[in-house]
């Protein structure tokens, strides 16, 4: 049963009662009445399609919404199979020519029988053609989707080198397999479930029966049944009702578009949600060391890993921090720079009219709105931005005194920084401000007040009852085989990894 | 018996994170509170047979109270004391809230005071303020919060602390390093009580109920790190500045201001850095135990927020009082690192205790269960 009301028990605002009742009507033998209800409930809208045949006396009805079936399969499976009846089969009852349909006739993988209007609307939506029979209470559903969808194609967003290169597109079906095809044991599991008042899109908790805690699936699930969104086009909309911190900073859900990190990720006892019409996932616990993961990682060799890991959590600080701490420093603390860096920086601020807090907080703030132009552009036009970059904050507005030549340095090597982070870039582009002004008003005594704060946040912070910092802090040693250094796979598969094994994890044992 | 954990949730804190918060206050009073140049003076060299022997008294003055904690399943003092004597032990519950809350102002006022000494030059008192609403915030977060961070900024602590010391390595002069022996014994006991009587000695009487079985094992692993951490820093100390060092007030910061790598100059803004991450932590663990110890008489989470804002609100103020009158932060700094002090409360009290649990046992002695 696709619409579980339940799932809204609470409120029938969003249907009216009349369409409410008729949902949950059976379905009469009388065909025209049972039309008349149906074009009722689709507000007579232009692409629901109804197509009448007359069999021996006996009125049938296919029902379609267009363009989501394949139209050249309606043919040779339903409309020709149904014409050869005339022919071959007389003097069959409605009932009878509805059994002989649905058992001898009709030759589809996937077949079902209705006997509700809910259950028809439902099956239309999903791209089935549905027959109704004259004289007989219920219906044939057969599931011929032929709505047009992108080709399975690389990763976007996740570029990796070595690692497969499939990624998750919009059908949710597709993507279910994509797992499945990984993933060839038992205990692989689907939980649909139906959220969107009016939307009404499926969504399917995938997890390992046996390595996922029970618990936290009926948590997740739990509140994903308490989602109360009219319409749901993207995973990213659950995202606020599965966090447990609504306005931090941090990530608290992982997302991906990729099968084989799901995989990854779910073996470990996580829970990936997919949203039909979606094509990335969310996955559950997310840990803060997760950003500075990737599945290139778990293909290249140990040292090499390590040393990439070092790189991106370098990168982390670098990009949040350096900013911020070279404000402090030429404001606060001039005495740490060697005498010859020290010349430059009084030069470049002397010639400048702005305070260098206001310096960087304006540069930065150019360099994002400029981030942000080259993102939504067209491809054609998004060259001139790259031109528009380097005249505005490079040479010209260094030789014209506006910014000092050390703070294009100091963008420059935060904006290369943040690229290495693009799962976490959303943190680092609103902290980096943050510690700009911690900087400019209290030198390296706020900007350390500041880490305090965040590392406070951080460390109380529990993803699903999972600590955030885990295994960091609380501490595992085992775990560190998988955090700042990568040790082989040899050492990993002594013990099999599940997220609720990591220290500080409560209730769940 | 109301329980301090009547609405205690059930925190997952390790042996190791308390060894780590304990080195963080310790180091952070060895920083700018203990009186290193008392430590230092006459002769630098007779003050490592102190640390020495400040090891044993620092396991001996405890003896009571492991034995006591064991008996109890690995209570703390206050629950122990409550289930002992349940109307004396509110007093007792109160006595230790208030040791701990002198700890907070002390150290609080000492770092405002080192601060705009040192570091701010002229800048206004207020500053302090900055720590004390973080660490009020990590109080409001809970014992996790604290614990966690406090693991990651010894991490930091102990990397900048050994960049520091690497880089004092071209600056040491064997010279300094006089006779071992060569003022009288009495010097050398003074020292060593300096280095023995800590307010982390008091704090472990109740952050056993998180570390359980390991509470000596935490114990004795902080007092070991500890001796070795203060004997290398006063060997730097000493090596680097000689008698210099009796004439600074916080010799350690001194002493990193002679450090310079090819990158950067006059590290002693690192210490800024550090100074202000363990003062946060130092400052929050303390204001968190001075509240705790209050948990069986303020019940809900509301009023220990309250009481956490008020005690520090408490700290700014006798901390704005303070740095203008250091005599009154000797003398609490002298008060809180008393011996007298110290012994009553790890040694006087949990004895009592173990002598009342030893009576009331006995059958028909049952009135002293009523006091």
């Amino acid at each position: 049963m696709r619409y579980d009301s339940q799932t809204h028990s609470s409120d029938s605002e969003f249907i009216s009662e009349n369409i409410k009742s008729q949902l949950e009507n059976q379905i009469t033998e009388n065909l025209d009445n049972n039309i008349i209800y149906l074009r009722k409930l689709f507000s007579n809208s232009a692409d629901f399609v109804t197509k009448r045949f007359n069999i021996n006396q006996n009125n049938i009805i296919i029902l379609y919404c267009e363009g989501m079936i394949n139209l050249q399969l309606v043919g040779p499976l339903i409309i020709e199979p149904i014409n050869q009846i005339k022919f071959n089969q007389k003097n069959l009852t409605p009932k009878n020519l509805f059994n002989y349909l649905e058992r001898e006739i009709i030759v589809a993988s996937d077949k079902n029988l209705l006997f509700n209007y809910n259950d028809i609307f439902m099956s239309i939506m999903s791209g089935n053609i549905v027959i109704l029979i004259d004289g007989v209470a219920s219906a044939i559903s057969i599931e011929i989707t032929g709505f047009q969808m992108r080709s399975i194609t690389e990763s976007v967003n996740e570029v990796d080198i070595r690692s497969p290169k499939e990624s998750f597109i919009e059908p949710l079906r597709i993507n279910l397999t994509m797992i499945r095809r990984r993933i060839k044991s038992p205990t692989l599991k689907f939980d649909n479930m139906v959220v969107g008042k009016t939307s009404q899109t499926s969504v399917s908790l995938i997890y390992l029966t046996d390595v996922a805690n029970s618990r936290l699936v009926e948590k997740i699930k739990r509140k994903l049944t308490e989602v109360t969104i009219d319409v749901l086009l993207d995973s990213t909309y659950l995202a606020t009702f599965l966090a447990e911190k609504k306005y931090s900073v941090l990530p608290e859900i992982g997302y991906s578009e990729r099968p084989d990190v799901v995989c990854g990720k779910i073996s470990e006892g996580r829970v990936a949600i997919l949203v039909d019409g979606c094509p990335h996932a969310i996955i559950v616990p997310h840990l803060f060391i997760e950003s500075f993961q990737t599945m290139d990682d778990y293909t290249n060799r140990p040292v090499y890993t390590s040393f990439m890991r070092f790189l991106r959590f370098a990168s982390f600080f670098i990009s949040i921090l350096m900013p911020g701490v070279y404000v402090a420093i030429s404001s606060f603390h001039p005495e740490m720079f060697p005498q010859t860096l020290l010349f430059n920086v009084a030069l470049s601020q002397d010639i400048t009219p702005f305070p260098i807090m206001v310096e960087a907080l304006l540069i930065h703030f150019i360099y994002d709105l400029m981030r942000e132009a080259g993102l939504r552009l067209p491809r054609q036009i998004g060259y001139a931005v790259s031109i528009v970059g380097a005249l505005v904050i490079g040479e010209s507005a260094v030789s014209s005194g506006i910014i000092g030549a050390p703070m294009v340095i100091i963008v420059a090597l935060t904006a290369i920084t943040s690229f290495i982070m693009t799962t976490i870039y959303q943190t680092v582009c609103i902290l980096k401000f943050v510690f700009i002004i911690l900087g400019g008003l209290g030198g390296l005594y706020g900007i350390t007040l500041g880490v305090c704060f965040l590392l406070l946040n951080m460390s109380s912070m529990n993803t699903f009852d999972v600590p955030y910092l885990s295994p960091i802090s609380p501490l595992n040693s085992y775990f560190w085989g998988d955090t700042f250094i990568k040790r082989n796979w040899k050492y990993m598969s002594k013990q099999k990894i599940k997220i609720q094994d990591l220290p500080g994890v409560k209730k769940y044992k | 018996m109301k329980s301090m954990q009547s609405f205690d949730k059930q925190f997952n804190i390790s042996a190791i994170q308390i060894i780590f918060i304990l080195l963080i206050c310790r180091y952070q009073s060895f920083m700018i509170s203990i009186d290193l140049r008392k430590a230092l003076e006459i002769n630098n060299s007779n003050v490592f047979i102190s640390m020495i022997i400040s090891l044993f008294i620092s396991f001996l003055i405890l003896i009571p109270a492991f034995i006591l904690i064991k008996k109890f399943k690995y209570k703390n003092i206050i629950d122990i004391s409550i289930k002992t004597f349940p109307k004396l032990g509110n007093i007792i519950s109160i006595i230790f809230s208030i040791y701990f809350l002198l700890v907070a102002m002390a150290h609080i006022a000492n770092t405002d005071f080192f601060m705009i000494s040192y570091i701010y030059l002229d800048s206004s008192p207020f500053l302090i303020i900055g720590i004390i609403l973080v660490a009020l915030y990590a109080v409001y977060l809970g014992p996790e919060s604290i614990f966690r961070s406090g693991t990651i900024i010894f991490v930091l602590f102990f990397i900048l602390n050994a960049i520091v010391f690497i880089f004092l390595i071209p600056v040491k002069n064997t010279h300094y390093l006089g006779p071992f022996v060569l003022s009288d014994i009495n010097s050398i006991l003074d020292k060593a009580s300096l280095f023995s009587f800590s307010a982390e000695v008091v704090a472990i009487l109740i952050l056993t109920e998180y570390s359980k079985q390991k509470t000596f094992f935490s114990y004795s692993i902080f007092q070991v790190i500890i001796f070795i951490m203060e004997f290398l820093v006063l060997l730097m100390l000493t090596l680097s500045m000689g008698r210099y060092s009796n004439t600074n007030m916080f010799p350690l910061y001194t002493v990193s201001s002679m450090i310079e790598i090819p990158i950067l100059a006059r590290l002693e803004s690192f210490y800024i850095v550090l100074d202000t991450m363990l003062s946060v932590i130092k400052t929050s663990i303390y204001l968190f135990l001075s509240c705790k110890c209050l948990n069986n008489l303020i019940l809900t989470k509301k009023s220990q927020t309250i009481l956490a804002g008020f005690f520090g609100l408490i700290c700014l103020i006798a901390s704005l009082v303070m740095i203008y009158n250091i005599k009154i932060l000797s003398n609490l700094l002298a008060f809180i690192n008393s011996p007298i002090v110290i012994l009553a409360l790890v040694f006087i009290t949990p004895l009592i205790l173990l002598i009342a649990n030893k009576i009331k046992a006995r059958p028909g002695l049952k009135k002293l269960a009523k006091i």
